[in-house]
């Protein structure tokens, strides 16, 4: 039994389930990590909406939490939560399963990764509990305004926010090179590029932008750090702050806020490309049919990606930038619609002819199209310099990013553990509970995030903690607050309906055997469910066609995994298959 | 197969029985150096442009020499 | 089925709540309708993918939903359809594009005889600055700024003596004529919003930002700032009084210059 002895892993509880170097503990690691951390920008953003529904109805809510709920909200949601969830949690678990490997080529690095990722969500938990609490300073954390007095969390919590953004960084580095590495060198023998699921590429491309976006923030979070605690003026301007003149001169503000969003931006993609990834196989699984145009698709990630890092002064528009740069940005923005849009075009034609099961993680994929459409959409009028002026800074920018990079990409997360959670527990989540929770997040979503966008045409300035007073604003527009932050409450707690259901199936949840979607893909091939350290038994599989051979036509099933020889499948000479209409 | 082809390839159809498994491999750890020294490269090329635009900014002190002796 | 009825009905609603919102644009009092313009071109051409994409998908799911026996069609690739899709996207895109720059060069492009008015932040209140009769605003640096002289003007300029400053935060304009706002903040980012002029900007310190605008409807706006700058960013409150030109002559020469308050 030495072959088995040597699959099997360490035995003792602290090696296999704490410092584990298995590539699945580390992503499960990372994945209840990041939700935890997720509940609470959860509840951050339901004590935000109360403020804003019923103003003052709440007295703890002052202006200064209220900043402070909005900055740890945004942070937390767009950083701690998703990019760790994506890269850290979906991208551990499945690049080695997808790609045939027995583990990330870098083991221990991984487990590094983790542990300095959880290091990082302490720093920031640790800014809750410091005198003046944590920053006030919205998510983009500009200044001068972060480290001056007249925003919350001046003292400490800035500084905390950024040793932990920069030790954050560090373990996405660790994880983000591992995950490319894996990619391009450990592929089993037949899994070319083209043959990788999308969400192999989604998570790929998406972990190349992590590693050269994030020096970005690493640069600006340094050296704003020196400002704060050195008295440079790398940021900083002659100021004279609440009366009394600084010692800094001569930086620059807008500096700042190339570096930031050099980063930001591509952050944005670093969330939406594992998120197209996964949308793009959780269609074709259950659609039983190929994905429609997959070298467009993954074409398409590629440019994306590569378009992501020369569009990021369409945040600026109205910073004071040089305003030639509007034309430039304007235009790189707009061009990158194209290939987004093809990927949806591709999705939906995915849907066309297909055998559609409406299946709990099929009903969260065709929710993240909708939504998706909506953030994509909106994103034309702020990409577009002119048109974004009156609009910048509205409740509709706050419409169109939850739309496109909040509420879609957890719609993906959702159908991604619906869809893998049988592998990673052998049993299935309960539909019932799935279905709603499915139809209570996805129509609330429409309920809380739709009218906003009318907030904005009607000029309702974001990060406001009250709206009294002022004439421009409608009385009625305070009920669409109060039916928004109902709508809100209503989908925050339906989320624990989920918990509830991770937490009760993984005892009592239908037993799913090795593959019950009947997927192709490699990860639903594995000899044991859940898959054992080493993942792969005595020998590695050996791939031998792409991973859409859904519904090919003159097979038996309507599906062949890839690692079946071609002989076996049927069909597999057949010229019949370009030769489609 | 040079990347361009691999990225053009139609996956549907049949490939050669086993594209790519005589293809030898880098280690991984050179690989994996490589990508790290990329991102090294960006946190100097990125810290290096901070610094360059702040430089350019009108009240941009040169470093003052250590002791009195003049530098370049 | 349940989700088809449920895209169906997102659409209708959303089309029915657009058609009969009450919250739509604050009347406009600025030559920048074209803005209003291009979102309305925006929002049809965006709103026509939104109803098209949602409903194509109830299609789908109605008529490709598994039923016994059903099976998918194996289609990898339709280059020709796909090559379509990607030049009627690009149509839309450039019927996008073209009228926003086109705006774009307007807006930073302002006419020859556009007045100066500066625009003053500080945490949290508006102030402005007019240049005297001899037309030009006086030097300031944020190391000149004191109790007594808010705005950091330099004492030693002499056009700085006759310029007229507005301590409180209401500004006068004139009807119908165009006008440059300065910008600059002695402090952290804010920005000068007033929705009724549709146009913004960020005040920066350590720099001048700029736009330009004509204000075309009598009357008092609120000024908002809209640009996060701390605990009291949403009660920056200010008011822009639009008037003729007699008015505003009148309100202008009743308030200080430098010289008087000093
Ligand atoms: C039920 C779910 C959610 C609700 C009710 C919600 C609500 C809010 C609210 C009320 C604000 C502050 C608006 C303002 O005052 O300007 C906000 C800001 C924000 N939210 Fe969410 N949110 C939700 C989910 C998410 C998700 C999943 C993300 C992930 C990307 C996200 C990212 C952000 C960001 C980046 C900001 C901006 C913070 C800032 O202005 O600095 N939100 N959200
Ligand atoms: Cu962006
Ligand atoms: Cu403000």
């Amino acid at each position: 039994m030495s072959d088995d002895d040597l699959h099997a892993g360490p035995h003792g509880f602290w090696t296999r389930y704490v410092w584990s170097q298995d590539h699945k503990v580390i992503a499960i690691q990372y994945g209840l990590t990041a939700i935890a951390i997720g509940l609470v920008a959860l509840v951050l953003s339901n004590l935000m909406r109360l403020q804003l529904g019923f103003p003052g109805a709440f007295a703890f809510i002052d202006p200064a939490s209220y900043y402070q709920y909005v900055t740890m909200h945004g942070m937390i949601m767009v950083v701690y939560l998703l990019t760790a969830l994506f890269l850290g949690g979906f991208g551990n678990y499945l690049i080695p399963l997808m790609v045939g490997a027995r583990d990330m080529v870098f083991p221990f690095l991984n487990m590094l990764s983790y542990w300095i990722y959880l290091l990082a969500v302490l720093v920031l938990v640790a800014s809750f509990f410091v005198p003046g609490g944590p920053t006030g300073a919205g998510w983009t954390l500009y200044p001068p305004q972060a480290i001056l007095p007249g925003t919350p969390g001046t003292e400490w919590g800035i500084v905390l926010m950024l040793v932990s953004l920069v030790i954050f960084i560090v373990a996405a580095t660790m994880g983000g090179l591992n995950y490319v590495t894996t990619v391009l060198q450990a592929r089993t023998h037949g899994m070319t590029l083209l043959r990788m699921p999308l969400t192999v590429w989604g998570i790929f491309v998406a972990s190349i932008l992590a590693l050269f976006a994030f020096p970005a923030l690493f640069v600006s979070g340094v050296m704003m750090l020196c400002d704060k605690l050195l008295g440079t003026s790398f940021f900083m301007p002659a100021i004279v702050s609440m009366g009394q003149p600084l010692a800094h001169a001569g930086g620059s503000p807008v500096l700042f806020q190339h570096l930031f969003w050099f980063f930001g931006h591509p952050e944005v993609y670093i969330v939406a490309l594992p998120a197209f990834g996964i949308i793009s196989d959780l269609i074709s699984t259950h659609a039983r049919k190929n994905i429609f145009g997959y070298r467009m698709m993954v074409w398409a990630i590629v440019a994306i990606g590569g378009l992501s890092f020369v569009v990021w002064a369409h945040h600026m528009y109205v910073s004071g930038m040089n305003p030639y740069f509007g034309y430039f940005f304007a235009t790189t923005t707009l061009i990158i619609a194209v290939p987004t849009a093809i990927k949806v075009y591709n999705w939906t034609l995915t849907l066309w002819r297909g055998d559609i099961h409406l299946t709990v993680p099929m009903l969260f994929a065709i929710g993240f199209i909708s939504t998706f459409v909506i953030g994509g959409l909106t994103g034309l009028f702020l990409g577009n310099v002119s048109v974004d002026i009156p609009l910048s800074d509205t409740y509709f920018v706050v419409a169109h990013f939850h739309m496109v990079m909040g509420v879609s990409p957890v719609l993906a997360v959702f159908g991604g553990l619906y869809h893998w959670y049988p592998k990673i527990t052998g049993r299935l989540l309960d539909e019932r509970l799935g279905k709603l929770h499915f139809w209570v997040t996805f129509l609330g979503t429409y309920a809380i995030y739709m009218p906003m966008h009318y907030l904005g045409f009607l000029g309702m300035p974001r990060r406001y903690y009250a709206y009294e007073g002022y004439e421009f604003i409608p009385a009625s527009a305070q009920d669409l607050n109060a039916f928004i932050t109902v709508a809100a409450l209503v989908v925050g707690v339906v989320q624990l309906v989920f918990l509830f259901n991770l937490a009760w199936s993984l005892r009592h949840g239908r037993h799913a055997g090795a593959n019950p979607w009947g997927a192709t893909t490699l990860e639903w091939q594995t000899p044991d469910t859940p898959p054992r350290h080493g993942n792969w038994g005595a020998a590695l599989p050996e791939v031998h066609r792409w991973a859409y051979d859904y519904s090919v036509p003159g097979a038996a099933r309507d599906f062949i995994p890839q690692n079946v020889p071609q002989e076996a499948g049927v069909g597999a000479e057949g010229p019949a298959w370009e030769g489609h209409a | 197969m040079t990347l361009l082809d691999a990225l053009t390839a139609k996956p549907w159809l049949p490939q050669p029985p086993h594209p790519g498994r005589d293809a030898p491999r880098a280690p991984a750890a050179n690989v994996g150096l490589r990508m790290l020294l990329g991102v090294i490269a960006m946190l100097f090329a990125l810290f290096a442009v901070a610094l360059l635009v702040r430089a350019r900014l009108p009240d941009w002190q040169a470093l003052p020499c250590p002791g009195r002796r003049r530098c370049g | 089925m349940a989700l088809a009825i449920a895209l169906v009905v997102i659409v209708v609603a959303t089309v029915v709540f657009h058609f009969a919102s009450p919250w739509w644009f604050t009347p406009i009092a600025s030559n920048w309708g074209l803005l209003d313009d291009t979102i309305l071109i925006t929002l049809a051409i965006t709103g026509a993918v939104f109803v098209a994409v949602n409903l194509f998908i109830a299609v789908a799911i109605v008529r490709f939903r598994h039923r016994a026996g059903h099976r998918a069609a194996f289609e990898p690739e339709n280059r020709r359809l796909e090559g379509r899709l990607t030049l009627l996207t690009t149509a839309g895109i450039v019927a996008m594009l073209a009228p926003g720059l086109y705006v774009y060069s307007q807006m930073i492009a302002a006419p020859a005889d556009a007045a100066q008015v500066e625009v003053l932040g500080q945490q949290w209140q508006w102030r402005f600055r007019f240049a005297g009769t001899d037309g030009r605003l006086g030097r300031t640096d944020v190391r000149h700024v004191s109790a007594d002289n808010p705005f950091g003007l330099n004492a030693d300029d002499p056009h700085g003596r006759d310029d007229v400053l507005v301590a409180s935060p209401e500004l006068h304009l004139p009807l119908d004529r165009p006008v440059t706002l300065l910008l600059r903040s002695h402090d952290v980012l804010h920005n000068f919003y007033v929705p009724q002029f549709r146009v913004k900007m960020d005040l920066v310190p350590g720099l001048v930002s700029r736009f330009w605008l004509t204000p075309t409807r009598a009357g008092r706006f609120e000024i908002l700032c809209a640009e996060l700058c701390g605990l009291a960013h949403y009660n920056m409150r200010g008011h822009v009084v639009v008037e003729d030109e007699a008015a505003f002559r009148a309100w202008l020469a009743a308030q200080p210059t430098f010289a008087a308050v000093r």
